[in-house]
C-alpha cells in the first residue's frame, strides 16, 4: 500500500503546493534584489506609502481570489493570472493615493475620527487607508442598474464593470489551470479506489477529521453525494464526481492522505470472479417488489 | 454556523435527513413523470424501464422510491399478463407496469405528496 503511494508521490502530486509557493516567491526575490543590485530603485523620501497601499490591495485581492478558490487558495494566487490580478488591484490602490496626494485634502485621521493624536504620522496613516480601502470600495461600486434581473442584457453602470470583466478573464483561465491540477490529481489518486469504498467510508471521516465545515455545507454534499450515486451514469464516473465534491472540500493533500490511511486502494487483481451486483441490476433491487407483485397474481 | 467539531451521532442524523429529503423530493419527481407518462389518466399504465430512462436514476434508488409509493398507495404494480407466470429472473424492466391510483392523481393535482 505504502509503496503505491510512494510511487505515486514520484509522479507528481505528492509535492505540497505551498513548497512550489515559497520557491516561487523565493525566485522573485531574487530576482528583484539582482534588479535593484544593477538598477537601483529608489523610493523618493516620503513616498513609501506606495508600498504600504500596495500591500493592502495585494492583501484585500488575495483575500477576494482565495475565497473563490477554496479547495487550493494558495496556487491560485501563486499562477500568473492570479498573481496578475493581485497587481493590477495593488496599482489601483498605488493609483488611489496618488489622487490623493494630488488632489486631496491631506487631512489628518484625528480630524475625520475626532483622535487626539494630531502629527503628520497620522496624515500618512490616513491617506492610506483612504487609498487603500477606498480604491477598492471605488472599484467595485455601481450606480445603475440597467435592465432586468433576468435578461443577459443587464448592464450595470460603474467602475466595477473594468474589475468584473477582468475578473471573469483571469477566472476562466485561472479556473482551467486549476481543472487541468484537479483533473490530474484526482485520477491518480482514485485510480485503484473502487466506487463502493468511496462512496461508502470517506465522506463520514472526511467530515469528522475536518472541524470548521459548516453544518449546512455537510448536509449539501451528503445531498450531491446522494444524487450521484442515484444516478443512472456509470461506476467510473460516479467514482470521480464523488471524489470531487469531497476533494474541493477537504482539498489535496488531505483526500490522498485519507486514501491512503483508510486503505482504500486496491491492487488490481486478474480474475474472472463475477462482481456483487451494482446498483444497476433490475432483478436484485428489485428482487421484494417482484416477489410481491408475483404472490399477488398468482 | 461553525462548529468545533462534529459527533458521529450528529454526523449520521444529518446524512439520514438529507437521504430522507432526496428520496421524498425523488419520489414527488417519479410520481409527476408517471402522471405524465401516462397523460394523468389512471386507466393506462407504464413500465419501470421507462421511467428509468425518464428519470436517469439506478435501478437501486427507483426500486426505493416505487416501494415508497406503492406503500403511501399511489401507484400500483403488474406484470405483463405474458411474463406473470413466469418466475422473477425472466421479468425484466419493460414487464413490470406501473399505473397511477386516485390517491396518486389526487397528490399530484394537490401537491401533496
Amino acid at each position: 500500500m505504502r509503496s503505491l503511494t510512494t510511487h505515486s508521490k514520484a509522479q507528481g502530486w505528492g509535492c505540497p503546493p505551498i513548497l512550489k509557493s515559497l520557491i516561487k516567491i523565493s525566485l522573485l526575490a531574487a530576482l528583484l534584489v539582482m534588479f535593484n543590485k544593477y538598477f537601483p530603485l529608489e523610493i523618493p523620501q516620503g513616498n513609501n506609502d506606495y508600498l504600504y497601499v500596495f500591500l493592502i490591495g495585494i492583501l484585500l485581492s488575495a483575500i477576494e481570489l482565495g475565497s473563490r478558490y477554496k479547495d487550493e487558495p494558495i496556487s491560485v494566487m501563486t499562477c500568473f493570472p492570479g498573481a496578475f490580478y493581485l497587481v493590477i488591484n495593488a496599482l489601483i490602490c498605488c493609483l488611489g493615493l496618488f489622487f490623493i496626494n494630488t488632489f486631496g485634502t491631506h487631512e489628518s485621521i484625528t480630524k475625520t475620527m475626532g483622535v487626539a493624536n494630531e502629527n503628520e504620522f497620522s496624515t500618512h496613516v490616513a491617506n492610506i487607508l483612504y487609498a487603500s480601502f477606498g480604491s477598492f470600495f471605488v472599484m467595485r461600486s455601481s450606480f445603475l442598474k440597467l435592465g432586468n434581473d433576468n435578461s443577459q442584457s443587464q448592464v450595470d453602470l460603474g467602475l466595477n464593470i473594468i474589475l468584473k470583466k477582468m475578473i471573469d478573464m483571469i477566472d476562466r483561465q485561472v479556473d482551467r489551470d486549476q481543472a487541468r491540477r484537479r483533473s490530474k490529481d484526482i485520477t491518480r489518486i482514485l485510480k485503484d479506489v473502487s466506487f463502493d469504498s468511496l462512496s461508502s467510508r470517506i465522506h463520514p471521516f472526511c467530515m469528522q477529521v475536518m472541524q470548521n465545515i459548516p453544518e449546512t455545507e455537510i448536509e449539501s454534499l451528503f445531498r450531491e453525494l446522494k444524487e450521484i450515486s442515484a444516478s443512472d451514469d456509470c461506476d467510473e464516473s460516479k467514482k470521480m464526481a464523488i471524489g470531487l465534491q469531497i476533494y474541493n472540500i477537504v482539498g489535496k493533500r488531505l483526500f490522498a492522505s485519507i486514501i491512503e490511511d483508510l486503505e482504500l486502494i486496491q491492487k488490481p487483481s486478474n480474475d474472472d470472479n463475477p462482481q456483487a451486483p451494482s446498483g444497476n441490476d433490475f432483478s436484485h433491487s428489485f428482487s421484494d417488489i417482484l416477489e410481491q407483485v408475483n404472490s399477488k397474481s398468482t | 454556523m461553525k462548529r468545533n467539531s462534529i459527533s458521529y451521532t450528529a454526523l449520521r442524523d444529518s446524512e439520514a435527513k438529507s437521504t430522507e429529503r432526496f428520496y421524498h423530493d425523488l419520489s414527488t419527481k417519479t410520481l409527476k413523470c408517471i402522471g405524465r407518462i401516462t397523460s394523468f389518466d389512471t386507466g393506462s399504465s407504464t413500465n419501470i424501464a421507462e421511467i428509468k430512462s425518464y428519470m436517469g436514476i439506478n435501478y437501486n434508488a427507483l426500486a426505493i422510491i416505487v416501494s415508497n409509493l406503492k406503500k403511501l398507495g399511489y401507484i400500483t404494480l403488474f406484470l405483463d399478463k405474458n411474463n406473470s407466470q413466469e418466475v422473477n429472473s425472466g421479468v425484466g424492466p419493460d414487464h413490470l407496469n406501473i399505473k397511477l391510483t386516485k390517491e396518486g392523481l389526487n397528490a399530484i393535482l394537490n401537491n401533496t405528496l
